[in-house]
């Protein structure tokens, strides 16, 4: 019967098998259709697999230390001058730092003089965070530091007529 | 046979453009090779001083230096005056130094190190042979 039914399909003549032909030819098609739909469905990418949603909470909390370290950075300021100190901060924390003192022959202890903290660079200092302050007891510049090495920086303003002796105190973790 | 060839075709032509994700090229990879910054550090030494300056590593890597010249203050002839030169952290108002080296002014690397990304300080200070101040120029270079 199959062998029968192949001869016809191969031989295919338009008279008295043409019913048998036609049914071939759906057969054949049908079968063509369902090859091509399974390369269709088989032909996927790798990567399109469908993955499941990933929900992922990270929660960072970062300790702010407290000075344990005070150091005093004791210079001079020329006319138009600075000077600058370099510290190392141990771990993440508060720098406070406090111009503490000013004087000198023909420096009044009232003048205003630059404060800032920085970066060493070059020869200098690179301040970030600046204020110009006349000298007292309280902090007149503070922040959150990462660990590493910060400078800072005392400089002229405008307001020196002569050389100005300084005493600024650094607290730092 | 009209009806066969047009789907035949189709299904070859699906076949073939099937592709598997595993045989697409990929771009090569480059490897990143760390930002090199060279510096010139000119300045006057006095008789029993020293200068330093401060650089940042933004990754580990190597430190080199060398005393590129030393003239007398107003004179550009070339002068064979040994220097120390020392590298280290900047500390107070001074740069304290880990290794350090006598060199005299040539065009060759005479000192380096291996140093972790942060803040570092190179010096040049003198070594006990200025009898007058002396201009320097060192170059050095710092990832």
């Amino acid at each position: 019967m199959t062998s029968e039914l192949t001869s016809r399909i191969d031989t295919c003549r338009p008279l008295a098998v043409t019913r048998v032909c036609g049914l071939a030819r759906d057969l054949t098609a049908a079968l063509l259709l369902a090859a091509t739909a399974l390369t269709v469905s088989a032909c996927g990418d790798k990567t399109s697999t469908a993955t499941s949603p990933t929900s992922t909470s990270t929660t960072t909390t970062t300790t702010v230390a407290t000075p344990t370290t005070t150091e005093v950075f004791s210079g001079r300021v020329d006319v138009g001058g600075s000077a600058f100190y370099s510290f190392n901060v141990v771990e993440n924390g508060t720098v406070n730092v406090t111009l503490a003192a000013v004087g000198g022959a023909n420096v009044p202890s009232t003048v205003w003089l630059g404060l800032g903290i920085g970066t060493p660079t070059g020869e200098d200092c690179s301040a970030a965070t600046t204020v110009n302050t006349a000298a007292g007891s309280a902090v007149q510049l503070t922040g959150t530091y990462a660990p590493g090495v910060y400078c800072v920086r005392v400089w002229d303003i405008g307001n020196l007529v002569a050389v100005a002796a300084f005493n600024v105190t650094i607290a730092h973790p | 046979m009209t009806t066969r060839l047009p789907l035949i075709v189709f299904a070859a032509a699906l076949a073939a453009a099937c592709g598997n994700g595993s045989s697409t090229a990929t771009s090569p990879t480059t490897a990143t090779i760390p930002a090199i910054t060279t510096v010139t550090f000119a300045d006057t030494l006095d008789v029993g001083g020293s200068r330093f300056y401060s650089f940042s590593n933004n990754t580990a890597g190597s430190v080199t230096a060398f005393l590129a010249s030393v003239t007398a203050s107003g004179n550009p002839l070339p002068l064979a005056i040994p220097l120390e030169l020392g590298i280290g952290v900047p500390a107070g108002t001074g740069c304290a130094t880990t290794m350090t080296q006598v060199v005299t002014p040539g065009l060759v690397t005479e000192l380096t190190d291996s140093l972790a990304a942060g803040v570092f300080c190179l010096r040049v200070a003198d070594a006990g042979a200025l009898k007058a101040p002396v201009t320097f120029a060192v170059r050095f270079s710092h990832p």
